[in-house]
């Protein structure tokens, strides 16, 4: 579980997710809305 | 999947009995402690109860079921000795093993959980533990600097690393914790009885302080079950301090009823250090 503010500054610095072998089954994200480029990101 | 989404597509799933079959693993509906369920029941096992991922160092630290139970025993026999059943026990300490000891001490002693969050200023803790008329409170040397030593209630502050307050209550080092006891038997608890203490955001009004049950847990169980999914072979990772309600619930609480260990962070929030790429070898984010 990852707050959306820290979704958004981790897109924001630019992280190229592709460097990563992220095995992730699930992602949750709670408190406030996450925005739809985030989600897309 | 928005929550709306996840709450239509698993609506027909939900069986108001399932939480108490599949979380109530010791207690039952007329005793149940939700500290036993989520680590009392874990108390021999030698697998990783905690992890905290350090954003400064780079390091991980971890903590067996078995050491953390024993230090939540420590703080349980330190706060039977010094405060009643029901007295609020506040911990403003930051991300590390102590704090979890405390969260799971406190309730395991019948005792009810106070968070003030670790970046808070003087008027928003002192806030809270005069109106939550908090008996003892957990913090660091700089949490000592900005508390008010002479609220009514207030008897004791332990240190972790030191400090002195500015007024009459008792200063404990965290060593007069680690003197006592590793062994403790959980008070018994209704389901119904309060285990945490937490406080509204304050947007409208002063904040609000809500007391939430030992069941909670169990009514958790669809979200946990159905949107979470969470397996006890699964590495967590809830990048919320027990300070914040998810935090406590479904970072700290859940994962021991769920039967795998808390993974947390701590440090200032680095995007770039939050997961490394897999060819350095430690594990990512899951």
């Amino acid at each position: 579980m990852i707050p959306p503010t820290a979704l958004r500054q981790s897109r924001a610095a630019g992280i190229d997710l592709s460097e990563y072998d992220i095995d992730l089954r699930v992602l949750i994200s709670a408190g406030e809305a996450l925005d739809q480029d985030t989600v897309d990101w | 999947v928005t929550y709306n989404d996840a709450y239509e597509a698993v609506a027909d799933l939900y069986d108001k009995e399932a939480g108490w079959e599949e979380h109530a693993h010791v207690g039952d509906k007329e005793s149940f402690n939700v500290a036993t369920e989520a680590l009392g029941r874990h108390s021999d096992s030698d697998e990783t109860g905690l992890r905290i991922r350090d954003f400064e160092s780079g390091e991980t630290e971890t903590y067996t079921f078995a050491e953390l139970d024993a230090a939540a025993n420590r703080v349980a026999n330190y706060l039977s000795e010094h405060t009643d059943r029901g007295a609020r026990i506040g911990a403003k300490l930051p991300t590390q093993f102590e704090l979890y000891a405390v969260v799971f001490g406190t309730i395991k002693a019948g005792r009810i959980y106070l968070p003030p969050a670790p970046v808070f200023g003087p008027d928003a803790l002192n806030y809270r533990l005069e109106d939550s008329r908090a008996s003892v409170l957990f913090t660091t040397a700089s949490g000592c600097e900005i508390v008010d030593a002479d609220l009514s209630a207030l008897d004791r502050i332990v240190t972790v690393d030191g400090g002195s307050v500015n007024g009459s209550t008792t200063v404990d080092d965290y060593d007069a914790v680690r003197e006592h006891d590793d062994a403790f038997d959980a008070v018994e608890t209704h389901p119904n009885d309060p285990f945490t203490l937490t406080y509204t955001s304050g947007t409208t009004g002063s904040p609000k302080g809500v007391l939430s049950p030992h069941r909670g847990p169990v009514e958790l169980h669809a979200y946990t079950e159905y949107v979470v999914d969470l397996r006890p072979d699964d590495v967590y990772l809830v990048a919320a301090s027990p300070s914040w309600s998810y935090g406590l619930n479904m970072g700290t609480i859940m994962s021991g009823v769920r039967g795998t260990a808390i993974g947390c962070y701590r440090g200032q929030f680095d995007p770039s250090r939050s997961s490394k790429p897999s060819k350095s070898g430690t594990s990512t984010t899951r």
